[in-house]
């Protein structure tokens, strides 16, 4: 059975269809890569699995439950985790308390365990702070655990992100265009830590990029949209060569 | 950790803790009933806080939940003999579900209307206060007796001035717990970025509710303490005027940092006082002055903490350790 289901979703805002009808399954432990040019409706997509934004119609069913019309944080609970295309750090606290975040829904310690400072608490509080360690050491920043997210530059603060959303331990991991102003040995080093993550997690990506040659080293498969359809779908090097897909992207390539 | 530079705050701490102690010993009436009004700032922004601070919500209607605490107090011992004790309970209790009364249709708007909402909502709980008849009118309620436990009665400004100190003592505690736990921490992710809190696993809205009720609490406990302190209570206490005062208190000293909101309290209480002698010039110098610290150190007189340097690992985990699993 696949991990996600996303099955005749659609999702309009007023008149304009940003994602039309769409379908695609993506099968547990494979890294699945979205791609299409500006405006596509990938991050609609993104936005929709993860429950930031409702379908107009359709279902997604993710193991096995159909998450529309689910609050983000419950999804989360359930085994999903995301970037966001525009880094959304927590920025005026540090690396470190950034990757606490994603303990959050492991977690449960409220108010009374907060003030009394109960066994279970303290227990609870150790293992935050060696997951988040842990992710940390993952993509190589630890050393920057102690500075405040906003003074950090771009790449790293992609890292944080990403080690984030590992800290939620989650059975999916949502990539918005990780590779986004990054540099060529950077967006090298990205390539491998991304397929750390899915060999030393054993998760399932689901990958939105805008450079295909990165998408094609990395997916299993690639599902392409172009104005809120999905125009093909299949192996990489396939659905590279398929007509349509460099219509898309020839037609108005736009970076 | 144990760096010179923490042993000298830990002393400052102690300082502080011994002069506040001292302070009714040492002075005369006058100053004690100011170091009793401090107290009373001091637990208002330390709940202020928790709701501005902490969870970055907007609130300028804060004084409603002091005002709650002071008439459930003043009504209840003086109508119908409830000792102080339960009626400071029930007070904090009547504060907190107002708190999240009111929360749950405005904590889903926007920071700006929410300010907006909090501010008319302030000026409500004031208004009833004035023109209901349970609540005294515009002249308030007066003759509320002291609080006594057995035959002590807590009758000096002196004892009173320590009871509130005790009270505040536990704010302080149970306030610096929560704000260093998951709890404070999912505030702060809230605070930060709501949706990338949300992304995160954060359910906003349960997490804005629990600042907005516990920081409710805190307002009710305040105005209990200031009914058997004042005696009398006024609905001109509870005004929008109140609640400026407080969130200036907040945002003066070091939004979101417990030392800095306590600097902040004192300094709201002390400096008006301070400038006496410039008689009704010194509301005006007050604002320069704050106009001022606003410009030069915009994160509060005593902001929170600064980043720090950690060593790397000495060797990088390429696989990383094996408490991570999917
Ligand atoms: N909240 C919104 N309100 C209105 N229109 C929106 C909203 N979000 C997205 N859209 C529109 O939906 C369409 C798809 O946008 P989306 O962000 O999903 O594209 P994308 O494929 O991620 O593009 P890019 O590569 O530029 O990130 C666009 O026309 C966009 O303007
Ligand atoms: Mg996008």
């Amino acid at each position: 059975m696949s991990l996600v289901e996303v099955d005749e979703i659609e999702l309009r805002f007023g008149g304009l269809v940003a994602v039309g009808d769409v379908s695609f399954q993506i099968e547990e432990k494979n890294v699945v890569g979205l791609i299409g040019p500006n405006g596509a409706g990938k991050t609609s997509m993104f936005n929709m699995i993860t429950g930031f934004y409702k379908p107009t119609k359709g279902k997604i069913i993710f193991s096995g439950t159909n998450i529309v019309g689910k609050k983000p944080s419950k999804i989360t609970q359930l085994g999903m985790a995301r970037t966001f295309q525009n880094i959304r750090l927590f920025p005026s606290l540090t690396v470190r308390e950034n990757v606490m975040s994603g303990m959050h829904s492991k977690t449960s310690q409220g108010i009374w365990g907060a003030v009394l400072r109960t066994a279970k608490q303290q227990k609870e509080e150790k293992e935050i702070l060696e997951i988040a360690n842990d992710c940390l050491s993952f993509v190589g920043i630890k050393k920057y655990a102690g500075r405040l997210a906003k003074n950090l530059p771009y790449g790293i603060q992609r890292r944080v992100e990403i080690a984030r959303a590992l800290a939620t331990k989650p059975k999916l991991l949502l990539l918005d265009e990780p590779a986004a102003g990054l540099n060529l040995s950077e967006r090298k080093e990205l390539i491998d830590l991304i397929l750390r993550i899915k060999e030393h997690f054993q998760l399932t990506v689901l990958l939105i990029e805008h450079d295909v040659g990165l998408v094609s080293e990395v997916a299993d498969k690639i599902v392409v949209l172009d104005y809120g359809r999905k125009i093909a779908e299949g192996l990489p090097n396939e659905v590279l060569a398929n007509p349509r897909v460099i219509e898309a992207y020839i037609g108005k390539d736009d970076d | 950790m144990n760096t010179p530079f923490l042993k000298n705050k830990s002393f400052l701490y102690i300082l502080l803790f011994i002069v506040m102690i001292a302070i009714p010993l040492i002075t005369n009436r006058y100053w004690t009933d100011v170091a009793s009004t401090a107290m009373f700032y001091i637990l208002l922004a330390l709940g202020l806080n928790i709701i501005v601070g902490y969870a970055g919500l907007l609130d300028l209607g804060y004084s409603a939940f002091f005002a709650v605490g002071s008439y459930t107090t003043g009504i209840l011992t003086t109508q119908f003999g409830v000792s102080f004790w339960i009626s400071i309970f029930l007070g904090a209790i009547f504060a907190t579900v107002l708190g999240v009364l009111i929360g749950i249709p405005t904590l889903r708007l926007r920071s700006d209307y929410l300010a907006i909402v909090t501010l008319g909502f302030g000026e409500i709980i004031r208004l009833i206060a004035n023109n209901s008849k349970f609540t005294g009118g515009a002249s308030g309620i007066y003759g509320i007796p002291k609080p006594k436990i057995g035959s002590f009665v807590f009758q000096s400004n002196v004892l009173l001035y320590y009871l509130m100190f005790i009270f505040v003592l536990l704010a302080i505690f149970v306030i610096w717990r929560l704000g260093n736990s998951r709890v404070g921490r999912a505030w702060k992710y809230i605070r930060e970025d709501e949706d990338a809190a949300e992304a995160m696993g954060v359910n906003g809205l349960y997490y804005k509710l629990l600042a907005y009720g516990l920081g409710a609490m805190f307002g009710g406990l305040a105005g209990s303490l200031f009914a058997v302190k004042m005696s009398a209570i006024a609905p001109e206490s509870f005004g929008f005027m109140q609640s400026a005062m407080i969130l200036l208190a907040v945002v003066l000293g070091g939004i979101g940092r417990i030392s800095g909101v306590i600097l902040g309290a004192v300094l709201v209480i002390l400096l008006p006082e301070a400038m006496r002698s410039f008689s009704d010039w010194r509301i005006f110098l007050f604002g320069v002055l704050l106009v001022l610290t606003m410009i030069f150190r915009p994160n509060g007189l005593w902001p929170s903490k600064k980043e720090t340097e950690e060593m790397d690992d000495p060797e990088p985990l390429k696989g990383g350790s094996k408490s991570v699993v999917s």
